[in-house]
């Protein structure tokens, strides 16, 4: 009698440990599926902006042709540059004119006409650029002059670590974010982009 | 029993973490759903705005030749001025308009008198041709009166504003106005076409603000288009009727809420690097997500870029 007692609670203590791994296993695979989750709706509501940001600067080129059609690399609407270095926002200079400008932390300021199609280019891109900031995971953008009235706009942002390919995230485009296509600057780890060329 | 402590804890923290996920990924989709939505739509709009068939002539741009057999277009007119200036084909139409607050009649919708001032909830009006039949003819007769029983695309509520189709339309013809408003009381974002003018349907809900500025051009950029600034609708009113017609871009601000609930409550109420449309931190004190979303839409058929055509 005392053998059969002790048998049966080691069966019950055998029961437990096996619903602990079975529940450990599925809480685990829950958060998993829960993190990825996450991160396939992260990544998708930065591709979603990303697409919003490009067809917002496109749109701006075309009501500015002034400047979109003229200016030369570095000047208005064409931001050149390495994902490293390109359009950090803070070492843009706050424009002049153009309307309401909001750079967060900072509060809004009321600017004046302005009185050149370079200085409404430079409010545009730096709203522009700052949405592009405080909406993507480390944000940044770039345009580039592909001659004549071509344009390529590029938005590179930091993407939580879904569909990794060889340990680096896959980008939209050949892997050097499109950019300068001379220089093919390749993007860093980590780092996705989103390349949207057009007609002026 | 321990065990079973520890088994009950996880369940509960993992069923809160479910919980809590769930709830913030449902706010940030319904917040990037609800403003990227409607500013689709509006976009599609403002792109359209003052669209109007013309074709070149020897006195310049006019009208297209007759082409359904329905009669012939008008012979006269330089049809320059006609994309946002409809003075000489619709009395008193206007391609775009705004204002800032909302309309003093919003179903009557060829008066564009402003009621009150909240650049928040402004008030947008749009009109463009459309075709005259279903078999694809571009529209030729908007002359000096409507055309009541032509026009074959709908409006924002999915009426024709064709007589025969739709009794209530106002005005009918061949030819789209729509009205967007924000509904302020509800959160809600409106529009009312002229298929059923006593007819608003809702486009969004769930947005607290509407703004909407204009880029009006340089006093003097020769044949290239170039913006000055972002200005309210009460700033091109004051400029004359036909500054409307010289409107080269609009930005919309949209601001969008969640559930409440779907962000942790701020012990400032406020957070400094979330913006409104107006420019200031967005409010933290109810627990819903807020973002605000700026498009800017560059309107093709505005007086700078019907003057290049030959």
């Amino acid at each position: 009698m005392t053998g059969l007692h002790t048998r049966q609670r080691g069966v019950a203590l055998l029961e437990v440990g096996l619903a602990l791994m079975v529940m450990s296993t599925a809480f685990l695979a829950m958060a998993m599926l829960l993190t990825n989750t996450a991160r396939g709706l992260r990544s998708g509501h930065a591709m979603v902006k990303a697409a919003a940001l490009a067809s917002d600067i496109s749109e701006q080129m075309r009501a500015n042709r002034a400047a979109a059609e003229a200016l030369a690399p570095g000047r208005g609407f064409v931001l050149e540059g390495s994902y490293g270095t390109l359009s950090q926002v803070g070492a843009l200079p706050t424009p002049t004119c153009g309307g309401r400008f909001v750079r967060p932390p900072d509060t809004e300021v009321l600017l004046p006409a302005c009185t050149d199609a370079k200085g409404f280019a430079d409010f545009s891109v730096a709203s522009w650029l700052t949405q592009a900031q405080t909406s993507l995971p480390g944000g940044a953008a770039s345009i580039v002059d592909l001659g004549l009235t071509r344009r390529r706009i590029v938005l590179a942002w930091m993407e939580p670590l879904t569909d990794r390919k060889d340990g680096v995230v896959a980008p939209l485009t050949d892997g050097s974010c499109g950019l300068v296509p001379t220089l093919q600057a390749k993007a860093a780890s980590g780092v996705r982009c989103l390349v949207l060329d057009f007609s002026l | 029993m321990s065990l079973g402590m520890v088994v009950i804890g996880v369940a509960i923290g993992a069923f809160l973490s479910v919980k809590r996920t769930a709830t913030a990924l449902g706010a940030s989709t319904i917040v990037s759903d609800l403003s990227q939505s409607a500013a689709a739509y509006l976009g599609l709009q403002i792109l359209q705005a003052g669209y109007l068939d013309v074709m070149a002539s020897a006195e310049g741009a006019t009208y297209l030749p007759m082409l359904d057999g329905f009669g012939a277009a008008p012979g006269a007119g330089s049809g320059d001025l006609l994309p946002s200036v409809h003075a000489g084909t619709h009395p008193g139409l206007r391609s775009i308009h705004g204002c800032d607050g909302s309309y003093a009649r919003v179903s009557s919708l060829l008066s564009y008198d402003c009621s009150g001032t909240n650049p928040l909830a402004a008030s947008l009006s749009v009109a463009y041709q459309v075709l005259a039949t279903p078999n694809g003819w571009p529209a030729h007769s908007l002359g000096s009166v409507f055309e009541p029983n032509r026009g074959f695309i709908t409006d924002c509520g999915a009426m024709s504003p064709r007589a025969a189709d739709t009794p209530t339309a106002n005005p009918a013809g061949d030819v789209v106005i729509n009205r967007f408003y924000l509904d302020a009381s509800t959160g809600q974002l409106m529009c009312v076409g002229n298929g059923n003018p006593d007819a608003p349907v809702r486009l969004a809900g769930n947005i607290e603000q509407f703004q909407v500025e204009y880029g009006l051009p340089l006093p003097a950029s020769g044949e290239a288009e170039a913006v000055a600034r972002f200005v309210p609708a009460a700033v091109v009113d004051a400029l004359g009727a036909t500054a409307w017609s010289s409107v080269l871009s609009v930005q919309v601000c949209l601001l969008a809420r969640g559930e409440p609930g779907s962000i942790d409550r701020a012990s400032s109420g406020t957070n400094l690097f979330v913006r409104d449309c107006a420019g200031r931190p967005v409010s933290t004190r109810d627990g819903a997500l807020r973002r605000a979303h700026r498009f800017v839409f560059a309107v093709r058929n505005s007086v700078r870029s019907a003057v290049s055509l030959p």
